[in-house]
C-alpha cells in the first residue's frame, strides 16, 4: 500500500509539473459548452425562440386585402417573430438572389379583387435557398393565412361581392337601405358562427409526455456540460493511462520491476493514479460549472458516487486497451477514433434522441450515455441507481480484466 | 521549386501512411455527415414531413372526414388504434366526436408530443391540425345542416394558395440537407487535420531534429518553410478531396460551380496552412499541441457555421463569428452553391481568407524554429 502511495503521489507531482495540457482539455469543454449555451440559451434569443425572421413583402395589390395581411404582422405577437421590410419586386428578387432575407412574400396585383370574387389567387414566396429552417416558418405561415382568409371570403362571399358591387360606383350614391340587406345577411351569419367559434367548436389539447419536472437550477449549460465533460475526461483519463506505455517504451518500467515493487502494485499504482486524477478533473470542471454557468449540480453525494464510478471505468477501460497496444503510437492512433464514436452515438456531440433512430441503441454500449443520463438524474434529484450499476459492475470487470492481462504485458 | 515539393510530398507521405488516417479524413467525417445530415435531411424543394400518429376513436364519419382534412404534403399520417409505448407525436379523437359535431359542442383533441422529439415537426403538425380545424369549421358554417352535410358538392377552396420557390437564375439543383451539411464538415475537418497532423508534423521534426538535418542539404530555409507550407495546404485539400469524392458518389453533393468551389478551398487551404506552421513552431508537447487544435478548429467551425444553419445564431454571434476563417469559407459555399454566383461576388471572401492568410503567414514566419 505504502508503494502504491508513492506511486500516487509521484504522479500527482508530475502532473502538477506539467499541467498545460491537461488544462487545455479542461478548457475545451468548457468553451464547447459555453459558445453553444450563448447561441441556444434562453438569454440570446435562442433555444426554442428563434431569431428574427428578415422577411420581404412586395405589395402589388395595395388594396384592403394586403393592408389586413401587412396589418397582421404588426400585430404584438408577429411583431417579435418578423422583420417586415416593403420592397418593390425587382428590388426583393434582386435581395433574395443576394441572400439577404429568409423569403420575399410577393402579393399578386388584383389580390383584393379575386378575393371578393372569390377567385383563386397566388402568393408567391422565395425563399434564401442557403437557410433550412426560416423560410419554412414564412411558407407554413402564409399558408395558414391563406385557409383562414379562403375560409373567411367562402363563408361571406356573396355579402362582400354584393357590397363590394355597390360600392364599384360612387359611395355618395349608394344609400344605406340598399346595404342594409346585406349587412343583415351578414350580421345573421356571424350570429350563426357564433356556435362554431365561441368556444371554437374543435380545439387543441396539447400535451407533453415523457417531461420531467426541471429541477431548480437547471439550464442550458446543465445540458451541455455533462456531455462535453465526459467527452473531454476520457482524453484526460487516457493521457494518464498512457504512462504505462510510455514507461515500458522508455526504460523507466524495467528500472522500476528493479525495485522491490511487484507488478501487481505497479499496475494497481497506475490505474488508481489514473482513477484519482479523472475524479480531480471531474471535480475541477464541476467547479467551473458552478462558477461559470451557475449549474446546480444537485445532491453532491450522489454525484461523487457517480464520478467515482464513471472515472473508475474509465481508468480500467485503458488500462485494459493498454495491455493490448503494442506501443504508444499505436494507442494514440486508436484511443482518439474510439473516444470519438463513443461521443458521437453516446450523446455528447448531439442529445441521442436527435440521433438517427437506427443508430440510438449504440449508445447503450457507451459510457457517454450513462454518464449523461446519471448527471440528468441527479441534477433532478435522483439517485442514479441503473448508470452507477451498469458503470460499477463493467468498471469492475475491466477493472479485472486489466489487472490480469496488464499483469501478463509487462511480465513477458 | 523541385526542393519545396519534395519535402510538401514527404509530409503528405507520412501522413498518408498514419493507420487511422483514413478514420480521421473519411469515416469519422462520414458520421458527422450521417448525423447532421439526417438531422437536417429535408429536401428544400419538398418540404420536410412531419410523422403524426393518429388514434382514431370516433365512431361516426367525422372523425375520418377530419383525418381527410390533416392530410397534406407536409404531413405524413398514419392511423393508429392503440397508444403505442414510444412515439414522437399522437393526435387522439376522440370516441364522442362526431356526436359532439352534430350537437354542435365545443371538444379538444388532444395532441401528444413527447419531451425530446423534434420541435420542428411538432410545429409543423401543430400548424396542419389548426389549417384543418379551419377548412372544417368553414365548411359547417357554409353548411349547417348536418344531415346532408356529406352529400354537399362544394367543398372546401383553397382560393389563396401559395406558391414557393427560390429566386431565379440561382440554384444549379436544388439543394438536399446534405448539401448544407457536407460543405460544413469539410471545412471542419480541414481545419482539424491541417492543425492536428500538420502542426504535429511540424513539432516532431523540430524536436527530433529533420529540420535542421534537412537544412544540411542545400535546401534553404526559404524552401523548406515552402515546402512545409505547401504540404499543409496539400493536407486539405486532400481531406476536401476525400470528402468532396465521397459527397457526389454518396451524397449526391452539389458543388455549383465546381470551379470556384474548388478555389474557395485552395484560398482557404492557403488561409490556415501557415496558422499550422505556427502552432507546431510554439508548441514542444504533443498533448497540449493537439488540445490546442481540437480547442480552435471547433471554434472556428462552430462560429463559422460550419455546426449548424447560421441563420438560427443570433446576430451578435454572427458578427464574432467574422474573426473565423470558416465563416468566410462558408459564407463563399453558400454564394456558389445556393446562389451561383460568379468570381466577382466571392472575390471579397477570397481577399479576406488570404488576409488571414498573410497574418498566420506572418506569426508562423515570426516563430518557426528548426531547432
Amino acid at each position: 500500500m505504502k508503494r502504491i502511495s508513492l506511486i500516487l503521489k509521484n504522479d500527482l507531482k508530475r502532473r502538477l509539473k506539467a499541467p498545460m495540457s491537461v488544462i487545455v482539455l479542461l478548457l475545451i469543454p468548457m468553451a464547447m459548452t459555453g459558445l453553444i449555451g450563448l447561441i441556444f440559451g434562453p438569454s440570446s434569443g435562442g433555444g426554442n425562440q428563434l431569431p428574427k425572421i428578415k422577411m420581404l413583402v412586395t405589395d402589388n395589390d395595395k388594396n384592403i386585402a394586403s393592408k389586413i395581411l401587412l396589418g397582421a404582422f404588426n400585430s404584438e405577437q408577429l411583431k417579435d417573430m418578423f422583420q417586415i421590410t416593403l420592397v418593390d419586386e425587382t428590388e426583393g428578387k434582386q435581395l433574395m438572389s443576394n441572400g439577404k432575407a429568409s423569403a420575399l412574400v410577393i402579393i399578386p396585383e388584383k389580390f383584393t379583387n379575386h378575393l371578393l370574387n372569390a377567385e383563386t389567387t397566388e402568393l408567391q414566396v422565395i425563399k434564401n435557398p442557403s437557410e433550412q429552417f426560416l423560410p419554412e416558418v414564412v411558407e407554413e405561415f402564409m399558408q395558414t393565412f391563406g385557409v383562414i382568409i379562403s375560409g373567411i371570403v367562402q363563408v361571406f362571399g356573396p355579402e362582400i361581392r354584393a357590397v363590394d358591387t355597390l360600392l364599384s360606383g360612387s359611395l355618395k350614391d349608394v344609400s344605406i337601405a340598399q346595404m342594409t340587406p346585406f349587412l343583415e345577411m351578414a350580421k345573421q351569419k356571424i350570429i350563426s358562427m357564433e356556435s362554431y367559434l365561441s368556444p371554437l367548436l374543435i380545439q387543441l389539447k396539447k400535451e407533453t409526455t415523457g417531461k420531467k419536472e426541471k429541477a431548480p437550477g437547471v439550464n442550458v449549460f446543465s445540458m451541455i456540460l455533462p456531455g462535453m465533460a465526459i467527452m473531454f475526461l476520457l482524453f484526460i483519463i487516457e493521457i494518464f493511462l498512457r504512462d504505462i506505455l510510455t514507461e515500458r517504451e522508455d526504460g523507466k518500467l524495467q528500472r522500476i520491476m528493479f525495485s522491490p515493487i511487484s507488478s501487481m502494485e505497479f499496475i494497481f499504482g497506475r490505474i488508481i493514479s489514473g482513477w484519482l486524477m479523472g475524479i480531480l478533473a471531474f471535480f475541477v470542471m464541476i467547479l467551473m460549472g458552478i462558477a461559470v454557468f451557475k449549474i446546480s449540480w444537485g445532491n453532491y453525494i450522489y454525484l461523487l458516487i457517480l464520478v467515482t464510478v464513471t472515472s473508475f471505468w474509465i481508468a480500467g477501460f485503458f488500462a485494459i486497451l493498454n495491455a493490448f497496444f503494442k506501443n504508444k503510437n499505436q494507442a494514440g492512433a486508436l484511443v482518439s477514433p474510439i473516444i470519438l464514436v463513443f461521443s458521437a452515438f453516446g450523446g455528447s456531440i448531439l442529445p441521442v434522441n436527435q440521433l438517427p433512430e437506427a443508430v440510438r441503441w449504440v449508445g447503450d454500449f457507451t459510457l457517454n450515455q450513462w454518464f449523461i443520463k446519471g448527471t440528468q438524474q441527479v441534477i433532478a434529484g435522483e439517485f442514479p441507481v441503473v448508470p452507477v450499476g451498469i458503470l460499477l459492475i463493467t468498471g469492475l470487470l475491466l477493472f479485472s480484466l486489466a489487472a490480469i492481462f496488464l499483469q501478463k504485458r509487462l511480465t513477458v | 521549386m523541385k526542393r519545396i515539393w519534395h519535402i510538401a510530398f514527404m509530409d503528405i507521405r507520412i501522413m498518408v501512411r498514419d493507420k487511422v488516417y483514413f478514420f480521421w479524413t473519411l469515416l469519422f467525417p462520414l458520421v458527422f455527415i450521417f448525423i447532421f445530415g439526417n438531422l437536417y435531411k429535408s429536401d428544400s424543394n419538398v418540404r420536410s414531413q412531419a410523422q403524426l400518429l393518429v388514434m382514431n376513436l370516433d365512431q361516426g364519419k367525422w372523425g375520418e372526414y377530419f383525418i381527410k382534412k390533416l392530410e397534406s404534403p407536409g404531413l405524413s399520417l398514419k392511423i393508429i388504434e392503440e397508444e403505442p409505448e414510444k412515439y414522437n407525436r399522437i393526435l387522439v379523437i376522440p370516441g364522442d366526436f362526431s356526436d359532439k359535431i352534430l350537437e354542435k359542442k365545443s371538444q379538444q383533441l388532444v395532441f401528444k408530443k413527447r419531451e425530446g422529439a423534434n420541435i420542428k415537426a411538432a410545429a409543423q403538425v401543430e400548424i396542419k391540425i389548426v389549417q384543418a380545424t379551419a377548412k372544417l369549421i368553414t365548411e359547417m358554417i357554409l353548411h349547417p345542416d348536418t344531415a346532408t352535410f356529406f352529400d354537399r358538392t362544394n367543398p372546401f377552396r383553397d382560393i389563396i394558395q401559395v406558391k414557393s420557390g427560390f429566386p431565379e437564375d440561382t440554384l444549379t439543383k436544388v439543394p438536399t440537407g446534405f448539401d448544407h451539411v457536407i460543405p460544413g464538415t469539410m471545412v471542419q475537418f480541414m481545419l482539424m487535420m491541417v492543425f492536428i497532423y500538420g502542426g504535429i508534423s511540424v513539432m516532431i521534426d523540430r524536436q527530433k531534429g529533420n529540420l535542421s538535418r534537412i537544412l544540411y542539404s542545400s535546401v534553404s530555409i526559404g524552401e523548406l518553410w515552402g515546402g512545409k507550407f505547401l504540404g499543409r495546404i496539400i493536407m486539405a485539400l486532400l481531406q476536401a478531396l476525400i470528402l468532396i469524392v465521397t459527397g457526389i458518389l454518396f451524397f449526391r453533393l452539389n458543388l455549383g460551380n465546381v470551379f470556384l468551389s474548388v478555389l474557395n478551398l485552395l484560398v482557404f487551404s492557403v488561409a490556415i496552412a501557415s496558422l499550422s506552421i505556427f502552432l507546431g513552431s510554439v508548441f514542444s508537447k504533443e498533448d497540449l499541441l493537439v488540445g490546442v487544435s481540437v480547442l480552435m478548429a471547433n471554434m472556428f467551425a462552430a462560429l463559422g457555421g460550419c455546426w449548424w444553419p447560421i441563420e438560427i445564431v443570433p446576430q451578435s454571434v454572427r458578427v464574432v463569428g467574422m474573426v473565423s476563417p470558416a465563416y468566410w469559407a462558408m459564407d463563399g459555399f453558400h454564394q456558389v452553391i445556393f446562389f451561383n454566383k460568379g468570381f466577382g461576388d466571392i472575390l471579397p471572401n477570397l481577399l479576406v481568407l488570404l488576409g488571414f492568410g498573410a497574418i498566420f503567414t506572418f506569426l508562423a514566419l515570426k516563430y518557426f524554429k528548426v531547432k
